[in-house]
């Protein structure tokens, strides 16, 4: 299912859609309306369901959700490989997980358990509003269109247009050079922060660094968790002549690369760092 | 025997020629000549280096190969294979994933131990009184090329930086970042490691009778054993701690020399040098130019072909 | 030339494979080892081709003992046929034959025209002319076993030992080997010394047999004093009479 965009007022417009979508489902365990115990298998979820205000539903969560720092106190449930026992035995009547990181066999697995399963689609920058209305949708938040509404706001708030778009790109990994390209949510932030990507191609791809010499970015950013600066800095002697010509900016990862609540902040950040080129 | 060598030295310097012309950037000899200095960075600081790394990489897998398949009587030997270029990456990534890599030097040290380690493990494995079973020689490469990835995996998973990029890396192999630094030291290990086994080169052939026969007639079995499983190894593990593993070539070049020419180790060395540098440099040409922009791992192509290659030897082998 | 064993023993483990051996070989002798498998036969033989080395005791070639030899010079003068040759590629008869030149070869040197005449001689003695471009692996098991002694002949030693070189032969086969090392013998003046478990084929052609058991040199003697009842009954248990010259079961 598409994602969609909501706009205030529509609740009434938010449960038809909901409903929409558990008809769509192909999943056979019926989702009640409205959950009350669910298990988010995704840290950008977790930040989307405190974002809604639907904390109290919250009986579990995966490794790597840490924000709010009050989901850090959650029952967790594994990372990658999430423990499907676990999960179980937190008596969830919902799991939501995200496209991105799909675990191996968790579908099957839940449905053997007839825990209901949710997969939240946030692989765009526009994704994020209409997923966190889904989120609020599932667990029975009535006044969802709200928070998703500042969100939208917030995001829009964000958008520049500049006179002479810096190029950008935006580092993965270093060796080998894993870029983030068109048609991504790293890549749609850049743009909708007025800034170019260096990159022309789409998804995730392994970077060339003749590509990298022959159009040179102006800024390289890269997160701050996944690649040191030495990393980055073997990265630089690899390509010479680079260094002194690009700015090179670690980012703060967790905002960065989930897409949720908090693109808004990663916008900001953006902004600034481009503000000052 | 020259001719050989000429053939093969022409294929080379085509393959080459092919893989400078051509990359993601697409670059004009006007621009070069010209003083862009783009494109002779391009050219001279990244492509160059990364092509005549590949040949480097190519030769020494190659010459390991065709050393180990003699050494050991098996024509299904090869660093890949026997679980030699796995020790040198699992060394290589642990090394690296504790941060030993901001130390020059450590990471291709720690490489040849990990080979070494390997070598002496598939010696001890699948060793029988005095001859080596061909049967348990592959299924102890098979089990060790387990446990390295099993490690590397580990590696990276302990480490500050858990991300297995990092590991797939190692394990798929790929030239990327290729630099002079070292393409000099591969390349000084090289000449170092082919200079040794030509001077065993007459005893070494000897060993493919057996080593008792070899002994008969005056070959120091032993020494020869030492020098040719040495070298084999510091050089593998020197490639392996450049770019990763990278498997088949020692397998596929040997036996298709052999397929031509039918000579024995001493002409396979050069031989055999020659043909895995131009398939590395093919393979890598490939990898670079196969999607825009982007690059595929080297690693995955020498087991495209590899793999099929491997699987008729061994319906053909008794 | 003289091969000479001197009160020497083997041991490996906690097995002793010869037990205080003294035998000496002089020039154009056909001198068979005979004795069940396990007896010491390989063992002697290893040791005289300086495979290994020999726990106490010492071996001497013209005088001179075997750890004085350099070993490329030692293979000159001896070459040794194990019981399993094969080499682990395809190649033709002429190269195998070919690399039995090796010891005359210097560190960098190639095969010369020389080698090859020395090896077409040597596969023309062995009645294997008409191989020299084949593939071993295309070759019968007679065949093959022929271009090996070529192999070891290509590097005109005064000494050949032969390890069971008839075992996997077959009938038709073995005659015609045993006659070849006969021949050999006689019209190169080497001496070649062969085990063979078959007390038959080790007297047929011989000039002498040394019968091994348990390790130790239990008879040396030409074949006639040899191949007798009771001399067979008492060394090994078996009750045979003589037929013709050979020995058959009663």
């Amino acid at each position: 299912m598409r994602s969609i965009q909501t706009r205030p007022p529509g609740r009434v417009f938010i449960f038809i859609l909901a409903l929409l979508l558990f008809a769509c489902r192909e999943e056979q365990t019926p989702l009640p309306e409205g959950s009350s115990r669910v298990v988010s298998l995704a840290p950008n979820i977790t930040e989307m369901i405190y974002a809604v205000g639907a904390r109290r539903k919250l009986v579990g969560t995966d490794n790597f959700s840490d924000y709010p720092p009050s989901a850090k106190a959650l029952p967790k449930v594994g990372g990658t490989q999430p423990n499907v026992e676990k999960i179980i035995s937190l008596k969830p009547d919902l799991v939501m997980a995200s496209t991105s990181s799909v675990p191996p066999g968790l579908e099957s697995s839940l449905r053997a358990a007839k825990i209901p399963l949710v997969w939240i689609k946030t692989d765009r920058l526009a994704d994020v509003p209409g997923a966190m209305g889904l989120v609020g949708a599932h667990l029975g938040v009535l006044d969802v269109p709200i928070p998703v509404a500042r969100l939208q706001d917030g995001i829009n708030k964000q958008k520049r247009t500049r006179a002479h778009p810096p190029r950008v790109l935006f580092a993965v990994w270093t060796n080998p050079l894993y870029v983030a390209g068109r048609n991504t949510f790293v890549g749609d932030l850049l743009e909708h922060c007025g800034a170019t990507n260096a990159v022309t191609v789409s998804g995730w791809p392994q970077y060339s660094l003749e590509s990298l010499l022959a159009n040179p970015p102006d800024i390289i950013l890269y997160p701050n968790l996944s690649v040191t600066p030495r990393a980055m800095q073997e990265l630089l002697d690899a390509a010479p002549g680079l260094r002194g010509r690009v700015r090179v900016v670690p980012v703060e990862e967790n905002v960065f690369v989930r897409p949720g609540p908090r693109v808004v902040e990663a916008a900001r950040q953006l902004n600034a760092i481009l503000d000052a080129q | 025997m020259k001719r050989a060598i000429a053939i093969l030295v022409l294929l080379l310097g085509v393959s080459i020629a092919l893989a400078i012309s051509f990359g993601a950037t697409s670059l004009s000899w006007h621009a070069i000549l010209g003083g862009d200095e783009t494109a002779r960075t391009i050219l001279f600081r990244i492509r160059l280096p990364r092509v005549l790394l590949g040949a480097l990489v190519g030769a020494t897998l190659a010459v390991a190969g065709v050393t180990f398949q003699t050494l050991l009587r098996n024509p299904l030997a090869d660093p890949f294979i026997l679980g030699v270029s796995g020790g040198a990456a699992a060394g290589a990534a642990t090394a690296t994933a504790f941060g030993l890599a901001a130390y020059r030097g450590v990471v291709p040290a720690i490489a040849f131990v990990g080979a070494c380690g390997a070598t002496a493990a598939v010696f001890t494995l699948a060793r029988r009184r005095d001859y080596v079973d061909p049967t348990r020689l592959l299924l102890s490469g098979l089990v060790l090329n387990a446990f390295f990835s099993a490690v590397i995996l580990i590696s990276f998973s302990l480490s500050k930086q858990s991300d297995l990029t990092a590991a797939l890396r190692w394990m798929m192999g790929t030239l990327f970042g290729a630099g002079w630094s070292d393409v000099a030291l591969l390349g000084v290990l090289l000449i170092v490691v082919i200079t040794a086994l030509a001077f065993i080169a007459n005893d070494l052939r000897m060993l493919a009778f057996g080593e008792d026969d070899a002994r008969s007639r005056g070959v120091n079995v032993e020494r020869v054993k030492w020098i040719g499983f040495g070298a084999s190894s510091i050089v593998t593990g020197a490639a392996v701690a450049v770019s990763g593993i990278i498997g088949f070539v020692g397998l596929l070049v040997p036996h298709l020399i052999r397929l031509i020419w039918r000579r024995d180790f001493r002409f396979l060395l050069p031989l055999s040098a020659l043909g895995g540098a131009t398939l590395v440099v093919l393979a890598d040409l490939l990898a670079r130019v196969a999607v825009n922009a982007s690059e595929l791992p080297i690693g995955a192509f020498t087991a495209l072909l590899g793999v099929p290659f491997f699987l008729s030897l061994l319906r053909r082998s008794r | 030339m003289t091969l000479d064993l001197r009160n020497v023993s083997f041991a490996y483990g906690g097995t002793h494979a010869l037990c205080d051996i003294t035998v000496s070989f002089g020039a154009n002798q056909l001198v068979a080892l005979a004795g069940p498998n396990g007896s010491g036969k390989s063992t002697l033989l290893k040791l005289a081709a300086r495979v290994a080395h020999p726990s106490t005791g010492e071996l001497f070639f013209d005088g001179r003992a075997l750890r004085d030899w350099p070993a490329k010079d030692y293979a000159k003068q001896v070459g040794y046929l194990p019981q399993d040759t094969e080499p682990a590629f395809p190649m033709r008869a002429i190269d195998v034959v070919v690399s039995g030149r090796a010891p005359f070869l210097g560190r960098f040197a190639w095969e010369g025209e020389s080698d090859f005449a020395e090896a077409r001689k040597a596969l023309a003695m062995c009645d294997a002319t008409h191989l020299a471009e084949r593939y071993l692996d295309e070759m019968s098991g007679g065949e093959r076993k022929r271009v090996f002694l070529a192999r070891v002949l290509a590097g005109t030693p005064r000494v050949i030992l032969l390890d069971e070189p008839l075992a996997a032969l077959d009938v038709a086969h073995v005659q015609q080997f045993s006659k070849l090392l006969r021949e050999i013998v006689d019209r190169t003046g080497s001496t070649v010394v062969f085990a063979s478990h078959d007390l038959n084929w080790a007297a047929a052609y011989s000039d002498r047999m040394l019968v091994m058991r348990g390790g130790v040199l239990a008879l040396d003697a030409p074949p006639r004093d040899v191949m007798r009842p009771d001399v067979v009954a008492e060394l090994f248990g078996f009750d045979a009479r003589i037929t013709d010259g050979w020995l058959v079961p009663r």
